[in-house]
């Protein structure tokens, strides 16, 4: 599932895995994944041009059923 | 994930799953009213213990290298995704292979492979996060990649034709980073055309020309 997935890859990219938070909404057209992190692993998070939180985007959508809707945002 | 599998997997973290002495219990019971907090509680003290010990739903082992590391993130991703997965993991010195088969190898490569190109990018980050000295990951799935690759070698190679035969220069369609990289190593072998990649971004592309 779409929030596991991303806990886990989160958890597993910062320096400080102890300080991240996911929350998720869920409503009937997908899920709404929010990252809270410390924040000098925001960068970490973010990756440059914005490319590890895409891939993170990318992936927590394939792990999401059928064609909900999925977002995963950082919160700073 | 296999079953089998889950079990190797386990196996590797040092988790002994014959000695576990659950396989033979019933997985299920009648569980009564007044059984239901004590149940409960026991279900998610379980799964603390595991966490705790074992990295599993937490962080990967500092001690573990990184082909075990790759196997680690991978084994838990996929069980995200889909549990039918399967993943062999390959130490080949100058970088980590995997191979994913079994499962719905179409979601997990994505259109155009984007999905399994962001797979690849966020294992290379996990894996070689705060290494100095970092290894490349790739990983295939189903020989999607051997595929592509082939295919790409076939492009090149008729574009090379062409420019011969013609004397003009070729531009070919837009192309990602990895697949720009194959079309450039086939086309280097060859010594009179020579490549050049041009344009930006996502318009990025190889251009074939006569060698002078």
């Amino acid at each position: 599932m779409p929030v596991e997935l991303v806990t886990y890859v989160v958890q597993n990219l910062v320096a400080e895995p102890g300080a991240v938070e996911i929350s998720a909404e869920q409503d009937d057209r997908g899920v709404r994944i929010e990252i809270r992190c410390a924040a000098d692993d925001a960068g970490r998070v973010i990756g440059r041009g914005g490319r590890v939180i895409n891939s993170l985007r990318t992936l927590a959508r394939a792990a999401a059923d059928g064609r909900q809707r999925v977002e995963v945002n950082l919160i700073e | 994930m296999a079953e089998r599998d889950l079990d190797r997997y386990l196996e590797g973290l040092g988790i002994d799953v014959d000695d576990e002495g659950t396989k033979d219990e019933p997985m299920l019971h009648d569980v009564s009213e007044d059984e239901v907090d004590v149940f409960e509680d026991a279900e998610i003290l379980d799964m603390e213990t595991a966490l705790g010990t074992y990295g599993i739903g937490g962080v990967i082992p500092d001690d573990l290298d990184p082909r075990e590391r790759t196997e680690t993130f991978l084994v838990h991703v996929l069980l995200d995704l889909d549990a039918t997965y399967t993943v062999d993991v390959i130490d080949r010195g100058d970088e980590i292979l995997a191979e994913i088969s079994g499962g719905d190898a179409g979601r997990l490569i994505g259109k155009g492979g984007r999905t399994l190109a962001a797979l690849e990018f966020l294992s290379n980050a996990v894996v070689n996060k705060g290494d100095a000295d970092p290894i490349r990951v790739v990983i295939d799935v189903g020989g999607y990649k051997r595929r592509r690759d082939e295919r790409l070698r076939q492009t090149a190679m008729r574009a090379a034709a062409r420019v011969r035969k013609s004397g003009e220069a070729v531009e070919l369609e837009p192309m990602s980073a990895a697949e720009r990289r194959i079309v450039h190593m086939a086309i280097a072998e060859e010594a009179d055309v020579v490549t050049e990649s041009t344009g930006e971004g996502r318009a990025r592309r190889v251009v074939v020309s006569p060698a002078d």
